[in-house]
C-alpha cells in the first residue's frame, strides 16, 4: 500500500493540476490575508470612534436621576478569528440599545458600517476558501483515480499484485489527502504571515487551536469528496463522464443546497410580520389609556402633597406595558433564531456547511454568539436597574418611584461607576453541545462516501473490459 | 458539406452520457428554480397590492397634514422570476417625508428582515444557466479537437477534401445548437411554469426583455463553448485541456463570485458610520438651540393654553391663542427642516456613497469573468440590478418634491391644518387658561378627569364625522417612469455586451488560425 501511496503522491506533486490548484489556492488565500488585515484596520478605527460616541452619552449623567433616562449602547466585539469563519459577524446585529428607564425594550442594531446592497455576497474567509476551492480541488485530484488507470491499462497491472482493493483505495486517498492538506496548509500559512505582518492576528495558543480544529475538519470535509470521486471513478464508464457526474453533484452540494436554505427557512417559519409596527401599537395604546385615565406624573412639588399616589400607579403601568413590549422583542428574537435554524439545518446537508457550522461553533463564533449576546443584554439592563436602585434606596430625600428619572434620586453620581458590559464568550460545554450536531453531520457523510468508494470499487469489473 | 459535418457534429454531442445527465440536472434545476421564483413572486405581489390598498386606505383617512404619508409602492418586477439580482422579487417601497431626503429604496417583504437569514443567497434560473450550462458548454469543447487528435479520427477527417475553415466552423456551430436546443426547451418550460404557477402576465416590453434574455444566453454558452474549444486545439492530450477548462470555470465562476465582492468591499475607502452619526446629531442640536431661539424671542402663551389631546401626529383641543402661537412656530420649524434636509442628504450620501461605489464596482469588474458578466447582464434585463434600484430611487427623490410643490401650492406648512383639524370654534380642553391652577391641570385632578372624560366623547364624534378628513385627490401620483425602458436597459450592457461578442470572436478565430495550421497527429 506504501508503493501504491508513494507513486500516487508523485504523480500529483509533478501534475499539472496540482500546480495550477496550488496557484488558486495561494491566491484566494492571500487575498484572504489582505481583505482581513483591510477589515482589522477599519474596525479598530470605528471601535475609537464608538467608545467616543458612548462616553459622550455618559458625559451628560450628573446624578442617579439623569442616569436612568438615556439610551446606553452595549456591543458585541469581534473575535479576532473572523478571517478562519467569520460566523456571519459582517451582517448580524452586534449592538444593543438599553435603558433602564420603564416603559422601554431593548432595540436591536448594527453599529459598524455595513453595505446593505452587498448583503447577499459571502465573505472570503478560510471556510469559504475551503467550501469552494479545496473541495473542487478533490474532484479534480482523484476524478480519474480509478476510471484513469483503468483506461491507461495500469489498473490491472496494480491490481495484479497481492495488492487488496481496499488497500489500493487506502494507498491512493491518503496520498491525495496528504495532497490537499499540505497545500491548504501552504495556502494557510501564507494567509497568517500577512495577518501577522499587518497586525491583524496574533499568534498564541487559541489561534493555533482555531488553525488546528480548521484542518482537523478540512481532513474530513477532503476525505469526503476524494472518496465520493474515487468513487464515482470506479463506476464510471469513462474519465470524462465521472467528471461531468462529480461536478454536477459539486454544484448541487456546495452551491445549490445552501442556496434554497434561505427559501426553506421562510417559507416554513411564520414571517417575521411587523413586529416593529406592533411594539409602537401596543405603546401608544397604553399611553392613550392612561392618560385617559388621568395617570400622568404631576410636578414633584405638587405629587409630593399627595404621597406620590399617582406616579406609582403611573410606574406600575409603565412597568406592565413594558412586560408586554419585552415579550414581543423576545418573540421576535426567537423567531429569528427559529428561521436560520430552519436555514442552517438544510444546509447540513450540504458538507461543506456542515464542516462551517462545526467551525463556527468551536471558536465561538456564529448565531448562538448572537443568542448569547441578547441574552446578555437582558442581563445587563437588570445589572444596571439594580445598581441605580441601590444608589436611589441610599438616598433618604428620593421618592423611590422606580424607574422614573424624575421621581428618584438627586445625589450626584459618577458615570464611571455605571456597571460596564464585558461580553463574555460562549460556555465551552455549551460549544461542545452545539458542535455535536454539525460534527457528527460532517462525520456521517464523510463515512457514507467512504462505504459508497468502497463499495463502487469492489463493483468494479476487470474481467469484462 | 458544412452540413454533413454539422450533423455528424450534433450528433455526437446528444448522443453522450455526459450530456444526459448534465441536461437532466439543469432542467430540473430550472424548472425548480422558476417555480420557487413563480411562488416567490406571487406571494410579493398580493403583498404590493395589501401595500398599495393600505396606502390609499391611510392616505383617505389622514385628517391633517401631518398624517400623510404618501410613501410609495411599486410591484415586483415580473422577469425576476428568472434573474433574482439585487432587487429580488419583492416590490420596493420609498417613504416621502418633507423633511427628509431618502438615498435608497427598500424590499417590500416583512416589514422586518431577518438579518441572519438574509445574507444567504438564493439561486434563480441565470445562476442555474450561468454554473450548470456553461460547466455543460466546457465539458462539451474541451475535447472536440484534442480528444479527435488523440482517437485519430480527426487524421481521418482531415484526410478528405474538405476545408479545414468548415471542419472548425461545424464544431463551433454543433457544439452551440447541442447547447441550444436543451436550453431553448428549459427556457420554454420555466416560462410555462412561470406563467402558471405565479400568474405573471407579460407586457410587451417584458416579451421583447426576454427574447434577448434568450439571445443573451445563447450567445453566453457559445462564448464558453469557444473558449473551451480554443483550449483543446492549444494541448496535446485532452486530459491537459480538461483541467484547464475545469479550472478557468472555477476560478472564472465561483471564484471569481466569492472573491470580487470582499475584495471590492475593501478597494473602496470607506466613511465610517459613526461619523456619519456623529455629524446628524450635531445637526439636530442646531436645530433645538434655532428652535429655542425662536421660542425665547416670541414665549408661548403658557401650558394651559397648549394642552390639548395629541394622538397620531394631531393635536386637538387646544386653546385659539395656543394655536396662534403653534402656527406660527411651527411655520419656523418646518422652513428650518427643510433647509436641513439638503444637508442631511449630503451627509448621509457623503457617508453612504463609497458603499455604493463598491456595490458598483463589483458589478463593473464583472465584466472580467464570462459568467459574472453574463449574470450582471442578465440582472440588467431583469431590471433588478443595482442601477434599476438607484433609478428606483431617483424617482422617488423626484417624487418628494413634487410633493412639496403640491404641499406649499396649498399653503399647507403655515397652515395650522398641518396639526390640527379643529375647526376655528372648537372648544378647548382647558376653556378659561387664566384661571387654570397647576392643581388643577396635574394629572389625576378632579377637573382634568371631567374635560378629559368630554374630550373622549369630541374625539368619538370626530372620528364619525366625514368632513374632518383632508381632501387629497389632487395629490399627484408617483406615476409610471420609475423604471428604466428598454433602450436604457441596452444602453448600461453595452460593454457588458461588447466583452461578451468580442471574447467569443477573439476564441473563435484564435482556435480556427490555431486549427488551420494543426498537424492532426
Amino acid at each position: 500500500m506504501s508503493a501504491v501511496f508513494l507513486l500516487q503522491l508523485r504523480d500529483n506533486l509533478g501534475s499539472l493540476r496540482l500546480q495550477l490548484s496550488l496557484l488558486i489556492l495561494l491566491v484566494l488565500f492571500a487575498a484572504n490575508g489582505a481583505v482581513f488585515s483591510a477589515r482589522v484596520e477599519r474596525q479598530r478605527a470605528e471601535t475609537a470612534q464608538i467608545r467616543a460616541a458612548d462616553d459622550r452619552v455618559l458625559d451628560g449623567v450628573g446624578t442617579v436621576a439623569d442616569a436612568v433616562t438615556p439610551w446606553y449602547r452595549i456591543h458585541s466585539a469581534p473575535l479576532g478569528t473572523e478571517f478562519i469563519a467569520d460566523g456571519g459577524n459582517s451582517w448580524t446585529y452586534d449592538s444593543l440599545w438599553i435603558t433602564p428607564r420603564s416603559g422601554q425594550t431593548l432595540w436591536n442594531n448594527t453599529v459598524r458600517t455595513t453595505n446593505n446592497w452587498m448583503r447577499r455576497f459571502e465573505v472570503l474567509d478560510w471556510v469559504l476558501v475551503a467550501r469552494y476551492a479545496v473541495t473542487f480541488l478533490c474532484l479534480v485530484l482523484a476524478y480519474d483515480a480509478v476510471s484513469g488507470e483503468l483506461e491507461s491499462g495500469t489498473l490491472r497491472l496494480a491490481l495484479a499484485c497481492p495488492l487488496s482493493r481496499g488497500r489500493f483505495l487506502a494507498g491512493k486517498f491518503l496520498a491525495h489527502l496528504a495532497t490537499v492538506l499540505a497545500a491548504t496548509a501552504v495556502g494557510a500559512a501564507v494567509s497568517l504571515v500577512i495577518l501577522v505582518v499587518g497586525g491583524a492576528a496574533v499568534v498564541d495558543g487559541a489561534l493555533a487551536a482555531a488553525v488546528g480544529g480548521f484542518l482537523l475538519g478540512l481532513a474530513f470535509l477532503a476525505a469526503l469528496f476524494l472518496l465520493l470521486a474515487i468513487g464515482v471513478s470506479a463506476l464510471a464508464r469513462s474519465s470524462a463522464a465521472a467528471l461531468v457526474f462529480l461536478v454536477t453533484a459539486w454544484t448541487v452540494l456546495i452551491v445549490v443546497v445552501p442556496q434554497s436554505s434561505y427559501l426553506v427557512a421562510v417559507c416554513s417559519v411564520e414571517p417575521l410580520g411587523p413586529f416593529w409596527e406592533e411594539m409602537r401599537s401596543q405603546r401608544d395604546q397604553a399611553m392613550e389609556s392612561l392618560e385617559m385615565a388621568g395617570l400622568t406624573p404631576r410636578p414633584p412639588d405638587l405629587a409630593a402633597a399627595d404621597g406620590y399616589a399617582v406616579e406609582r400607579t403611573y410606574a406600575r403601568e409603565m412597568g406592565r406595558m413594558e412586560e408586554g413590549l419585552d415579550r414581543l422583542k423576545t418573540a421576535l428574537d426567537e423567531r429569528i433564531f427559529r428561521q436560520y435554524s430552519v436555514a442552517r439545518s438544510v444546509n447540513l446537508l450540504s458538507p461543506g456547511f456542515a464542516f462551517q457550522y462545526g467551525l463556527e461553533t468551536l471558536l465561538g463564533t456564529g448565531a448562538d454568539r448572537v443568542r448569547s449576546f441578547f441574552r446578555q443584554g437582558w442581563d445587563h439592563r437588570r445589572a444596571l436597574r439594580d445598581f441605580l436602585r441601590g444608589r436611589d434606596s441610599a438616598d433618604p430625600a428620593s421618592p423611590h418611584i422606580l424607574y422614573l428619572s424624575d421621581f428618584m434620586s438627586r445625589r450626584p453620581l459618577d458615570a464611571r461607576l455605571l456597571p460596564g458590559f464585558r461580553q463574555s464568550p460562549l460556555p465551552a460545554d455549551e460549544r461542545l453541545a452545539a458542535g455535536v450536531v454539525p460534527a457528527a453531520a460532517l462525520v456521517f457523510e464523510a463515512g457514507a462516501a467512504f462505504l459508497f468508494a468502497l463499495w463502487a470499487l469492489r463493483r468494479l469489473d476487470l474481467a469484462g473490459d | 458539406m458544412l452540413a454533413t459535418l454539422l450533423r455528424q457534429e450534433l450528433l455526437r454531442h446528444l448522443l453522450t452520457f455526459r450530456l444526459a445527465v448534465a441536461l437532466a440536472f439543469t432542467v430540473v434545476l430550472t424548472a425548480l428554480t422558476t417555480f420557487i421564483g413563480s411562488l416567490d413572486y406571487r406571494h410579493n405581489l398580493a403583498a404590493y397590492e395589501r401595500e398599495a390598498r393600505a396606502v390609499r386606505a391611510e392616505l383617505d383617512q389622514a385628517t391633517v397634514y401631518a398624517q400623510v404619508f404618501p410613501r410609495i409602492v411599486v410591484p415586483p418586477q415580473p422577469l425576476s422570476i428568472l434573474c433574482r439580482g439585487i432587487v429580488g422579487t419583492a416590490g420596493r417601497t420609498m417613504v416621502v417625508e418633507v423633511d427628509r431626503i431618502q438615498i435608497a429604496s427598500w424590499p417590500l417583504t416583512e416589514s422586518y428582515d431577518n438579518q441572519l437569514v438574509k445574507s444567504l443567497a438564493q439561486i434563480d434560473f441565470s445562476t442555474a444557466v450561468a454554473l450548470l450550462l456553461s460547466f455543460l458548454a466546457v465539458i462539451l469543447g474541451f475535447d472536440g479537437v484534442s480528444g479527435e487528435r488523440e482517437a485519430g479520427t480527426l487524421a481521418q477527417v482531415l484526410a478528405n477534401p474538405v476545408p479545414r475553415s468548415q471542419v472548425y466552423l461545424a464544431k463551433l456551430l454543433g457544439g452551440s445548437l447541442a447547447l441550444w436546443l436543451p436550453f431553448a426547451g428549459a427556457f420554454a418550460l420555466s416560462l410555462l411554469i412561470a406563467r402558471t404557477v405565479a400568474p405573471v402576465a407579460f407586457t410587451g416590453d417584458d416579451w421583447l426583455r426576454l427574447g434577448l434574455f434568450f439571445a443573451l444566453s445563447c450567445l453566453f454558452l457559445s462564448q464558453v463553448h469557444a473558449a473551451s474549444l480554443l483550449v483543446s486545439t492549444l494541448t496535446r492530450s485532452s486530459g491537459t485541456a480538461l483541467v484547464v477548462c475545469l479550472f478557468a470555470w472555477l476560478v472564472g465562476g465561483v471564484g471569481f463570485m466569492s472573491a470580487l465582492p470582499s475584495a471590492a468591499r475593501y478597494a473602496v475607502a470607506e466613511r465610517p458610520y459613526q461619523e456619519l452619526e456623529a455629524q446628524e446629531q450635531e445637526l439636530d442640536e442646531s436645530l433645538q438651540r434655532d428652535l429655542e431661539a425662536w421660542e425665547a424671542d416670541s414665549p408661548g402663551p403658557g401650558e394651559a393654553y397648549l394642552r390639548g389631546i395629541e394622538r397620531d401626529h394631531r393635536l386637538r383641543f387646544a386653546h385659539p391663542r395656543g394655536y396662534a402661537w403653534l402656527q406660527r412656530r411651527h411655520a419656523f420649524e418646518l422652513e428650518r427642516r427643510l433647509a436641513l434636509a439638503d444637508q442631511r442628504y449630503q451627509l448621509r450620501w457623503a457617508n453612504q456613497q463609497p458603499l455604493a461605489r463598491q456595490a458598483h464596482a463589483v458589478d463593473d469588474w464583472s465584466v472580467a469573468s464570462p459568467i459574472t458578466n453574463y449574470q450582471v447582464l442578465s440582472y440588467r434585463l431583469a431590471r433588478t440590478s443595482l442601477d434599476d434600484s438607484f433609478f428606483m430611487a431617483r424617482a422617488g427623490r423626484d417624487y418628494r418634491r413634487t410633493y412639496l410643490d403640491f404641499l406649499r401650492g396649498r399653503g399647507a406648512f403655515a397652515d395650522r391644518r398641518w396639526f390640527t383639524d379643529d375647526p376655528p370654534d372648537q372648544e378647548p380642553l382647558i376653556p378659561d387658561p387664566e384661571s387654570a391652577t397647576p392643581q388643577m391641570l396635574a394629572g389625576g385632578s378632579p377637573f382634568m378627569a371631567r374635560r378629559l372624560a368630554w374630550a373622549q366623547e369630541q374625539e368619538r364624534l370626530a372620528a364619525a364625522d366625514p368632513a374632518r378628513r383632508l381632501d387629497l385627490a389632487d395629490l399627484p401620483a408617483f406615476g409610471t417612469r420609475w423604471q428604466q425602458a428598454a433602450g436604457a436597459t441596452l444602453a448600461s450592457m453595452v460593454p457588458g455586451i461588447l466583452v461578451l461578442v468580442l471574447t467569443w470572436a477573439v476564441a473563435a478565430l484564435a482556435g480556427l488560425r490555431r486549427f488551420l495550421t494543426l498537424d492532426p497527429r
